[in-house]
């Protein structure tokens, strides 16, 4: 049995809001989504967000990151305990360097568990030429879902409905299977 | 069909000062190196860094085309920092000469989307340099949309024998 499997791979041909993939399979332990992502806002580093389970208007989202921009890392930050949607960082922008996409890995860690609240955390990294405070940054993000559901949609999404993820733009899920 | 697949490990029988992966094939959608190391330097900790390449630079790009960000920890402060124009990516510490013997440090790096030629080359590198000191988050660019086919990892000093390197490539179907 496979350990990593493809659930969906997406290479964007046109500029898109966000990437959805539902009817995902309860049958693997984990799910680990990867990104490659830029959008065509005009500032050099956008914030995404993600939401389960089509799931993107109750508060049941609880944000914590730490993160850089400048000298300073933002220690232990509280970002939001009743969001609606949980914490995605920052990607590149049209501003930032030509050609350049953001890192973006998320984890969701027994995600079709119906007993336990869900758990995703993320590394998301967004450099840049521009070394200016704020214009590159990165993330150690954590979000808890308080759901006991299964997840079976997972959506990443720029924040703000006008910008769009470019072209080229690539998202992975993939499904990770445990011993047995 | 696995996913994810192991081309090359390098397990270092004596100290160098790099370890190259060449001829990396553009089947996948990403890398991945993971790698446990130290290097031979007078010190508790020393960087690590990392260079790409592609046919038109053998076997890396050694030009200033490069840019990194990082947050780190160590014992008792936590900073950030960004860089351009710089002749690598500095992906963080391993232990070094100083720390206990048996100390390696340890790096999980990812090199996204390396065979898009319509995108410059974007890393992530986690790393602890194993002397419970030292950890960061990294992420660099390399200033080229050319389809990657090396990857350099080197140390401030030699890495040392015992070093153990190995890349993987991920699929994306």
């Amino acid at each position: 049995m496979a350990v990593w499997n493809v659930i969906d791979h997406t290479e964007l041909s046109s500029g898109a809001n966000s990437y959805t993939k539902s009817s995902i399979p309860d049958t693997y332990d984990h799910l680990c989504f990867i990104a490659s992502a830029r959008t065509d806002a005009s500032v050099h580093t956008d914030y995404c967000e993600f939401y389960l389970n089509n799931d993107s208007t109750t508060t049941k989202y609880s944000q914590l990151y730490i993160s850089s921009g400048s000298s300073t890392v933002g220690s232990s930050k509280a970002l939001s305990s009743s969001a609606t949607l949980g914490f995605g960082g920052e990607v590149c922008g049209a501003s930032a360097l030509a050609d350049t996409f953001s890192t973006v890995k998320l984890w969701i860690p027994s995600y079709a568990n119906s007993t336990n609240y869900k758990q995703i955390v993320g590394e998301i990294c967004t450099p840049n030429s521009d070394t200016t405070n704020y214009r590159w940054n990165t993330y150690v993000a954590d979000t808890l879902f308080l759901d006991t559901s299964a997840v079976d949609q997972f959506t990443y999404m720029v924040y703000g409905g006008s910008d769009n993820f470019v072209q080229y733009s690539t998202f992975t899920l993939y499904g990770i299977n445990g011993a047995g | 069909m696995a996913i994810i697949e192991a081309i090359a490990t390098t397990y270092l029988e004596a100290d160098a000062a790099s370890v190259t992966f060449d001829d990396i094939p553009s089947t996948y959608e990403h890398l991945q190196v993971r790698i446990s190391a130290r290097d031979v330097s007078n010190d508790v900790f020393e960087s690590v860094y990392l260079q790409l390449g592609d046919t038109g630079h053998s076997p890396v790009d050694t030009g200033t085309n490069y840019s990194r960000c990082y947050m780190y920890g160590t014992s008792s402060t936590a900073t950030a920092a960004a860089q351009t124009g710089s002749s690598d990516i500095w992906l963080g510490k391993i232990a070094a000469a100083t720390s206990n013997s048996g100390s390696y440090g340890s790096l999980i790096i990812d090199i996204l989307d390396y065979a898009n030629a319509n995108k410059n080359t974007s890393v992530a590198g986690s790393n602890s340099s194993g002397t419970g000191t030292y950890v960061r988050l990294t992420g660099g660019v390399w200033d080229d949309t050319s389809v990657v086919n090396a990857v350099l990892i080197k140390g401030n000093g030699n890495v040392v024998r015992g070093t153990e390197m190995t890349l993987y490539g991920i699929k994306s179907s």
